[in-house]
């Protein structure tokens, strides 16, 4: 069997798997060990409620902006902002695949990002023809595709990767082993990805196809280590995290 | 020596494992600007290596390769120490980290684990003992009948409205302060009642040192008494820690409401002022408010003390301020450490405060600390063009004078302009 049939068939199930196992234990947890307070809460106005739910995910952007600039704009806008987020739930090629395991993903074809800023062509390699991303975004594609995304991407998780190692070598504890392996993890699935879009390193399809395994393949792992890693934060973490100060600041302090 | 290691509950949980290490938080606090690896991460990530040996399979089977190891020797637990007492558990981290992850609270659970394993400032651990067992009553008689004698109050008062919660650390560091609450209630003919003995030295001090324990013990022994007297509301005076403890946390480690609602002192005269009660003059005085992490930030309490000052001040701003108030360092028991209020605690109680060489040089660099972390806010204090800065925290009060900037306590500011 060749990589691309291996990753599509056999490794990317196996991951979704273990993400699902592994996504249910650590929520299960949260569920087993929640404890009730007894507290008397501040009163506050519903407005208020609202504008501090808003501004508890606000607050962290705009003091990052302030404090640390090149972390705001490679780790924040790059990396997540303008990079991963959209890359890997609105690339169509993303899109095409997560239908085809859930079917109401396909809801988002409106929104989704073609794969370069010439052509919407979704895949002209496969058995069903030539098919056209057709998105609201408009002229926005010339910077909403996936060439570009994937260049930003790839320039935040590098910049994040270097300033890691630095952050090790200085001896600063919050750098931890998981960084030094997640981090070439999500280079590892976008230059594979890059790559593939780009018929590159050769225009053959044994190439190509190859490449695309490997693409497949490294998502496989970003996916099956998923609930295991830091990048669960993006499920789970970031917002139990913000919702849990909003409770405990706004509604019960009324701060 | 064994070590207890914190339960997990959810929200413990999220703190441990669902902090990315991105250091956003690292500029919050005012302990990064004394050394970097003093960044509320990094204090953090100690207590994630204890929680990692006992909570995760990786951590129990890879140890320090995955980054879960144990204090064992008595260098590791001097380490802790450091990190543990820098500090203030203002919350500032908290509110800036993308994650809601609350630093200071894992830190206050490190000092648990060093407390457990017999680590404390020698101080904190002997007001601590001293407020469980009500030693500092006989041992402050003096001082309290002086503070009676001179504030010519109620005492005890059964089913008075109001009782003032008047603790020995209030009488040893605000004395003035207290005196002038007491003017102030008397000038709105205010139904109110002292205590007959000072409620805590700074309670719950066991919180200081993470020994929940004692913590509990004091709460509930303080929330007996004052039920005893059936006030309807019960004012706390100091900003710092105090109220948010027995505003926030006491209900629930006791597990139960109480018969009384908690106010601050600044929250009463908010009331009083809206009512027409409280009669201000205008003292054609320019201030700035330094407010109190654990009053505003974690404790909701922001406007009342500016409404407030506004009726009888031109109140400045400051940048930073109200729930984003950048902290002075010297909350959860590190102002209680410093010389001035040490000081004052030895003469008063007879405490030790070190107990070796070791102790005498952690409690001079923290002390050196201290001044360090104060200093970025007092720099952006002095560069507002006011003439006073009026502070609600007890702590940030010393460490202005300390700084040189002229600081006044709230209450006794707000007492000279009563008509
Ligand atoms: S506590 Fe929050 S801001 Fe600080 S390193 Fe962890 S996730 Fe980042
Ligand atoms: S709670 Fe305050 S003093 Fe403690 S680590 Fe966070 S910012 Fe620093």
């Amino acid at each position: 069997m060749e990589i691309l049939e291996f990753s599509l068939f056999v490794l990317f199930p196996a991951a979704l798997a273990i993400f699902a196992l592994g996504a249910s234990y650590r929520l299960f947890r949260y569920v087993f060990l929640y404890r009730k307070g007894v507290y008397i809460h501040r009163d506050s106005s519903f407005a208020f409620k609202i504008k501090s739910l808003v501004l508890s995910f606000l607050r962290p952007t705009s003091f990052n902006l302030r404090t640390k600039p090149m972390e705001f704009v490679f780790g924040f806008m790059l990396m997540h902002a303008i990079g991963l987020i959209p890359l890997i739930f609105l690339l169509a090629q993303h899109i095409a695949y997560i239908e085809a395991i859930i079917p109401f993903y396909g809801l988002l074809w409106p929104l989704a990002i073609p794969i370069s800023p010439i052509t919407g062509a979704l895949t002209v390699t496969s058995p069903v023809g030539v098919k056209q991303v057709e998105t609201l975004w408009g002229p926005l594609t010339i910077v909403l595709n996936g060439d570009f995304l994937a260049i930003f991407a790839i320039l935040g998780a590098t910049y994040k990767s270097f300033a890691k190692i630095y952050e090790r070598f200085k001896g600063h504890k919050n750098v931890r082993i998981g960084d030094l392996l997640i981090w070439p993890l999500l280079l590892a699935v976008l230059i594979t990805g890059w790559l593939a879009a780009h018929h590159t390193p050769s225009g053959d399809i044994v190439w190509y196809r190859t490449m695309l395994g490997l693409h497949i393949a490294f998502a496989a792992l970003f996916v099956a280590v998923w609930p295991f890693t830091k990048f669960f934060h993006f499920l789970w973490g970031y917002w139990y995290g913000k919702l849990h100060e909003w409770y405990d600041m706004a509604i019960k302090r009324g701060v | 020596m064994p070590v207890s290691i914190p339960n997990l509950d959810s929200v413990t949980l999220h703190y441990f494992e669902n902090c990315m290490g991105c250091a956003a938080c690292a500029p919050s606090c005012p302990y990064y600007y004394v050394d970097k690896h003093y960044a509320p991460v990094e204090k953090a990530e100690f207590l994630r290596e204890i929680l990692r040996k006992k909570y995760t399979i990786s951590g129990r089977l890879a140890g320090r390769l995955v980054g879960a190891k144990l204090p064992k020797s008595e260098e590791d637990f001097k380490k802790l120490m450091v990190f543990a007492y820098r500090c203030a558990n203002c919350g500032r981290c908290y509110t800036t980290c993308p994650y809601g992850i609350d630093s200071g609270a894992m830190v206050n659970r490190l000092r648990q684990v060093l407390s457990s394993a017999g680590y404390a400032p020698t101080l904190l651990r002997q007001l601590s003992a001293m407020e469980k067992e009500g030693g500092y009553v006989a041992a402050a008689r003096k001082i309290w009948e002086d503070f009676l004698n001179t504030a010519q109050a109620p005492v005890e008062k059964k089913s008075a409205r109001v009782l003032l919660m008047v603790s020995l650390g209030d009488i040893l560091i605000s004395r003035q302060a207290v005196l002038d609450a007491v003017t102030v209630l008397k000038s709105v003919g205010e139904d109110f009642t002292l205590p007959g003995r000072p409620l805590g030295v700074f309670p719950p001090v066991g919180y200081t040192l993470g020994d929940l324990e004692a913590a509990r013990a004091v709460v509930a022994e303080i929330v007996k008494y004052v039920e005893s007297l059936s006030p309807q509301i019960v004012v706390i005076l100091n900003g710092c820690y105090t109220y948010s403890y027995f505003r926030f946390e006491a209900t629930n480690i006791l597990r139960r409401k109480f018969g009384f609602k908690l106010l601050h002192i600044s929250e009463l005269l908010a009331e009083y002022l809206k009512s027409g009660r409280l009669k201000l003059k205008k003292l054609g005085i320019k201030v700035v408010l330094q407010d109190s992490c654990q009053l505003a930030r974690r404790g909701g309490v922001v406007e009342e003390p500016r409404r407030v000052l506004e009726a009888c001040a031109d109140v400045l701003d400051v940048k930073h301020s109200g729930r984003d108030v950048e902290c002075l360092g010297g909350g959860a028991g590190i102002g209680i450490l410093s010389r001035q209020i040490s000081d004052e605690l030895v003469k008063a109680l007879g405490a030790t405060v070190a107990s070796s060489d070791w102790e005498r040089q952690f409690l001079e660099k923290l002390e050196r600390d201290y001044e360090k972390a104060t200093a970025k806010r007092i720099k952006i204090l002095k560069d507002v063009d006011a003439d006073v800065v009026v502070a609600l925290c007890p702590f940030a009060l010393e460490a202005l004078k300390r700084g040189g900037v002229e600081a006044e306590h709230f209450v006794s500011f707000v007492a000279k302009a009563l008509w």
